[in-house]
């Protein structure tokens, strides 16, 4: 008998290179939610996505990604050619075609905003158009695949077998905690979910909470903030603490956490965190409902988007830790940690099937999870696309077995289970990177 | 009235580059003719490394800082395995300072560099790496030789 429910978790598809990982390993997790720009951006691909994960009983649902109109438009812009241009190879600078559809389909205060490029504020709303952007966000999740299909002739017969979305997400904006102003996004927030919670429809109404994770720093404010969240009449809440990591969060913050998710399962609501990893399965023993990751690992994101172009490595999830690193740093520590051969990796690390697969008998392949090459225009060498794909697939497994794990086991021994890997981390030697990287295991602790 | 006067840090003229080259020098004295710089290993980049060929050929990887010491004997120790010797390389004034007692732990070996003179001196020296893994070292040997 499991100590308490699983973890709900909500695999993210960040993009269609994702969708292998996702479709080979979906029937481990709770469901799947996907950006509404991915549904814009490649609506067929979407589509017959979402078909598979109904059809396997499994939950879906859209991110109406409201909170990029309230930031920066230069986030969600890019360059392309300018066909009009006399200039051969001109460019010019736009909003992505994804989002240009999105800003139409939200109603007129966005799309008036994007007209004047620029981002739309507080002060643009009455209620009037609160209500507006809440039906249309309802109106979007619930119905943009269904358009879709009867857009499509050769689909428009199988439009019954088109899915409908288990639950939808309010409007939402980004409350930037720490820059002046931030009360009137939070007031605003606070008129959408409540607008939208009023809406006639059948399917189950969300509220997001995204906000600065500076504001863990505050206890009061944040509770207080929550607090007013609640009046809302919706059964479930995503909280999404921009940019927080969670193995670098700090003992207070934990305790406020803490305090937040008790206070959401003391009302009776649900509550996920919209990109955790395994604090976020820890927290489900003070009644956290669940959250969601990506595939690689998306465990924490900023809502200001990374720009760059290097491609990041994909390291190895360490399961004694809970989270990613090197597997050079862990090849190096193996006979600190009394490992010597596979059968002691399987036992103290990770005995999933794509580990026992790589390693086949042999620690010396335990390489294949870092593996480098230069490709070819490069200076540096980068990860091989197979070596991130072991990696990523090697983590849902290992993410499955941790959900189980918590589930299983009660708070009192996860406590203990966290205190003895944090002694045993400790005292490896300082030259060993694992044993900085081993500090957070205390800090979760604390949660429990 | 006094101008303001700039603090003058005698390393701050100092870069990583300004060990490279007389630990090369000093390397390939000791016998390691085949050298490399910014070896790349895994996500990792050695500042040095070299072999010594012939028989029972030899390797060994160095890092080079200028202040961090922990951070280059975390970096040192990793390079263990795919070298049979490892050494952090720092300047003099720097390297005659430290606390040995967690290099030798390590077996990781300590090298001064004298920035004015490029004198590179043991100041501790590296034992042969147990963690040395043959299938790293072999590599590295056949690409420098060739």
């Amino acid at each position: 008998m499991p100590d308490t429910e699983h973890s709900e978790v909500y695999l993210r598809l960040g993009s269609h290179a994702e969708k292998q990982y996702v479709l080979k390993t979906f029937h481990l997790f709770s469901g799947v939610l996907f950006g509404a720009n991915l549904l814009e951006s490649t609506p067929g691909a979407t589509v017959s996505f979402a078909i598979k994960v109904g059809g396997k009983g499994k939950r879906f649902a859209v991110d109406p990604m409201t909170y990029t109109f309230g930031m920066d438009l230069e986030y969600i812009k890019s360059e392309t050619m300018d066909r009009t241009a006399k200039r051969a190879g001109a460019t010019k600078k736009g909003l992505k075609r994804s989002f240009a559809k999105l800003a139409q389909e939200y109603g007129a205060v966005i799309e008036r905003s994007v007209k004047k490029d620029r981002p739309v504020n507080p002060d643009d709303f009455d209620d009037d158009s609160i209500r507006d952007l809440c039906e249309s966000t309802y109106t979007y999740q619930g119905e943009r695949m269904l358009t879709y299909f009867d857009a499509d002739v050769q689909l428009q017969q199988f439009a019954n077998e088109c899915p409908s979305p288990d639950f939808v997400f309010a409007p939402y904006f980004y409350i930037p905690y720490r820059a002046g102003g931030w009360r009137k996004w939070h007031e605003l927030n606070l008129k959408l979910v409540s607008a939208f919670a009023d809406i006639d429809g059948e399917i189950e109404k969300h509220g997001v909470i995204c906000i600065d994770q500076y504001v863990l720093d505050n206890e009061e404010d944040f509770l207080r903030i929550c607090e007013k969240f609640l009046d809302a009449d919706v059964p479930a809440f995503w909280l999404w603490l921009s940019a927080l990591t969670e193995e670098k969060i700090s003992d207070s913050r934990v305790r406020t956490l803490t305090k937040v998710v008790k206070m959401f399962a003391e009302a009776d609501r649900k509550l996920y965190n919209m990109h955790g990893g395994y604090l976020s399965a820890l927290l489900g023993k003070q009644g956290l409902t669940g959250f969601s990751h990506g595939v690689g690992y998306g465990e924490g994101k900023d809502v200001v988007p990374v720009v760059g172009v290097v491609v990041p490595t994909v390291n190895y999830h360490y399961p004694p830790l809970h989270i990613r690193t090197s597997i050079l740093e862990i090849e190096r520590a193996l006979s600190e940690l009394g490992i010597s051969d596979t059968d002691d990796f399987h036992e103290k690390v990770c005995d999933c099937t794509v580990c026992k697969g790589v390693l086949a008998g042999d620690l010396k392949n335990l390489r294949q999870f870092g593996e480098f090459i230069l490709k070819i225009g490069n200076q540096r060498e980068s990860q091989t696309p197979d070596s991130a794909k072991k990696c990523r697939l090697h983590f849902l497994l290992a993410r499955r077995k941790e959900i189980d794990h918590v589930a299983e086991f009660t708070a009192a021994q996860l406590k203990q289970e966290l205190g003895d890997a944090a002694t045993e981390y400790a005292a490896l030697p300082g030259y060993l990177t694992l044993q900085a990287k081993s500090r957070h295991l205390n800090t979760w602790a604390k949660a429990l | 009235m006094m101008p303001l006067s700039k603090k003058k840090n005698s390393n701050k003229h100092v870069a990583e580059c300004d060990l490279s080259r007389p630990v090369r020098r000093f390397l390939s004295r000791e016998g390691y003719t085949q050298i490399v710089e910014e070896l790349q290993f895994f996500e990792r980049s050695i500042d040095v490394y070299g072999v010594a060929p012939g028989e029972g050929a030899k390797t060994v990887a160095v890092e080079l800082k200028l202040r961090k010491w922990q951070k280059a004997l975390q970096q040192a120790a990793l390079y263990q395995l795919c070298s049979d010797y490892s050494y952090v390389a720092m300047p003099k004034n720097i390297a005659r300072g430290l606390e040995p007692r967690a290099f030798s732990a390590a077996g990781i070996g300590i090298l001064a560099v004298d920035t004015t003179s490029k004198a590179v001196e043991i100041v501790l020296p590296a034992i042969l790496s147990k963690q040395a893994k043959g299938h790293y070292i072999s590599a590295y040997k056949e690409m420098l030789g060739r």
